[in-house]
């Protein structure tokens, strides 16, 4: 009996101990992919675990200020806001670039509108426009997609698109890109935003809609800015955490060729190591202490 | 008292007084157990109260109550109306009692009047494992089942609607109706039938005039239990019912429950902001809702003798 407790004890502070060490990281659902595939080779390299959540990037940004968490994954820059409150509870934030991801608009694959133009979107998503036919194409009401407000895309895609005005209230709101890709294949009068990441697997099951005629998959339209609907992907980490080793070495490997062929492989465009070092000038020397 | 006293035994004293310690020690760990669900309930109550109150100050009670849109986040101005998510709330759980009360009571009276033997318990068991089927796993069938049939028959583009909402909710609340109100008419005694048919009633007429009236209680018990679990379901609603912030203005526009609104918002708020006041508001709101629900229930079910 006394062999049996000592086992589970040994066992329980193990896996307390490995806890410990882990490394968490939770935010945007669109940077979630690769956060995962990071995380999986840095362990494979390095042996730290690293535990990767979703939560749309405000839920990142929020748990990072209460100090609940290693680094938020956000889609999204950090707001005036949030900085302030992070300010009053004495949290430092740094903000690191990781890659560049373009937005998708899709349609279902029997609607025949192939273009729209950024201001045709806008009065889409701001509810002025609500039948397909008044942008040329079959007469189906509009149903619109969009995320929830926790996420990053959906803060990114307001501020850019429609000049911080308000979403249609008729915007239905998914939790997650993955649902809108699933929602959207099933509605023939949908219209939806998502990374492009979300795209890798579904080959003719949704349309990606040109805007402005440039594709978000055309690497050229999207590094020069000639694909309007492109952001950064963020990871935001305060001070205190950034002191630890584990951390720092993530940050090492991240911004590396090997962290930024990732970046590429799970379908967005990745800065490049000489790019990364030049868009993250604050935060290198503190990675490389 | 003992049953039997031997000679001499002086034990009839020590046996009072130790069965009436006994009685005390019983009394107050059943009356210490009533307090603590009592003051557990108080706590919740104060605890919703103190985090709603600092929105109140700020924002103001009839704003909330009676404003139409619900938009804390917007880059325009911040709009914090209840009226969308109370009308989305109201649909749903109304919308899911429509659908289960008559099939329950029906059920119910099938179970409890025509059905005997091995095929009703198959059938209640089967109900059981209804009943304990996780909420994500019913709002995981109506996005990929419910939904597109719905779309199919109704015309619509899609099926996140306060119908599919509604089915849903009835599914996970039908089992329990089904149970409690099966249970109120079987303790029917079997004598008021009886009685019924010998006067020359039917089957029929002796099921909805005698028997299912005097069930009232239970059954109207197991409605209140429905609309609890109607008003509260977070789970299905979010993910099948579209999480549109408008007023819904039909049965198939998308809608957007109160307990929905929390779930989705409450993981993003930076704590103590003014959006994460709201939200506990809006808990206090569902709160105070269902204790009306409750008090007007006793309040029916007293009347009724």
């Amino acid at each position: 009996m006394k062999k049996i407790i000592a086992v589970i004890a040994i066992a329980f502070g193990i896996a307390i101990y490995a806890q410990k060490k882990a490394v968490e990281i939770a935010g945007s659902d669109t940077m979630l992919e690769l956060a995962q595939a990071l995380a999986e080779d840095f362990a494979k390299e390095t042996g730290i675990e690293i535990n990767v959540g979703g939560g749309g990037s405000g839920t990142g940004i929020a748990r990072l200020i209460n100090d609940t968490v290693d680094i938020a994954n956000s889609s999204r820059e950090i707001k005036d806001k949030e900085k302030k409150l992070a300010e009053e509870k004495g949290v430092k934030i740094y903000e690191v670039k990781l890659g560049i991801d373009a937005i998708a608009i899709i349609t279902n694959p029997k609607n025949s509108v192939k273009n729209l133009t950024v201001e045709q979107l806008a009065a889409i998503y701001k509810g002025e426009v609500t039948n397909w036919k008044q942008v040329g194409g079959p007469n189906i009401a509009i149903s619109l997609y969009g995320r929830q407000n926790n996420s990053g895309t959906y803060i990114f895609f307001r501020e850019h698109i429609l000049n911080n005005q308000n979403y249609s209230p008729k915007m239905m709101g998914m939790n997650g890109s993955a649902q809108i890709v699933e929602a959207i294949k099933n509605d023939k009068g949908g219209i939806g935003y998502v990374g492009i990441g979300y795209l890798n697997d579904v080959k003719g099951q949704v349309k990606i809609v040109t805007v402005n005629n440039m594709m978000p998959t055309d690497e050229k339209a999207v590094l020069s800015a000639k694909y309007p609907i492109a952001r950064f992907l963020f990871q935001y980490v305060s001070d205190k955490r950034l002191e630890r080793e584990e951390i720092r070495r993530f940050y090492k490997f991240a911004l590396s060729k090997k962290g930024q062929d990732i970046v590429k492989m799970t379908g967005f465009y990745p800065l490049g190591e000489k790019k990364a070092k030049e868009l993250n000038k604050e935060v290198f020397p503190l990675i490389n202490k | 008292m003992p049953l039997f006293i031997r000679e001499g035994q002086m034990i009839k004293y020590k046996s009072t007084e130790k069965i009436l310690r006994i009685d005390k020690i019983a009394k107050s760990i059943f009356t210490i157990s009533g307090i603590i669900i009592i003051s557990i309930l108080m706590a919740i109550m104060i605890f919703l109260l103190k985090e709603s109150i600092p929105f109140f100050k700020e924002h103001g009670v009839i704003d909330f109550l009676f404003g139409t849109s619900w938009d804390p986040t917007s880059g325009v101005e911040e709009k914090y109306g209840i009226i969308p998510l109370f009308i989305s709330t109201l649909m749903v759980s109304v919308g899911s009692l429509v659908i289960s009360m008559p099939i329950g009571i029906g059920a119910a009276i099938f179970f409890s009047e025509y059905s005997k033997g091995k095929i009703s318990d198959f059938i209640r068991y089967i109900m059981e494992i209804l009943s304990s089927i996780p909420s994500v796993v019913i709002g995981f069938i109506g996005i990929t089942l419910i939904g597109p049939f719905l779309a199919e028959l109704t015309g619509t583009n899609n099926g996140f609607n306060a119908i599919n909402g509604s089915i849903l909710v009835a599914l996970m609340t039908l089992p329990t109706i089904i149970s409690i109100s099966t249970d109120a008419l079987k303790d029917v005694p079997k004598d008021m039938r009886d009685a019924s048919i010998s006067l020359g009633s039917t089957k029929w007429e002796a099921i909805i005039k005698i028997v299912v009236p005097y069930a009232k209680r239970g059954i109207f018990a197991s409605f209140m239990l429905g609309v609890g679990r109607a008003i509260g379901e977070t789970m299905t609603v979010v993910m099948a019912t579209g999480n549109a912030p408008a007023i819904p203005k039909t049965f198939l526009d998308s809608v957007r429950t109160m307990t929905a609104n929390i779930a989705i918002e409450m993981g993003e708020v930076p704590i103590g902001s003014k959006h994460y006041h709201a939200l506990f508001a809006i808990g206090f709101v569902l709160f105070i809702i269902t204790l009306l629900v409750n008090l007007l229930s006793n309040k029916i079910t007293k009347r009724k003798i």
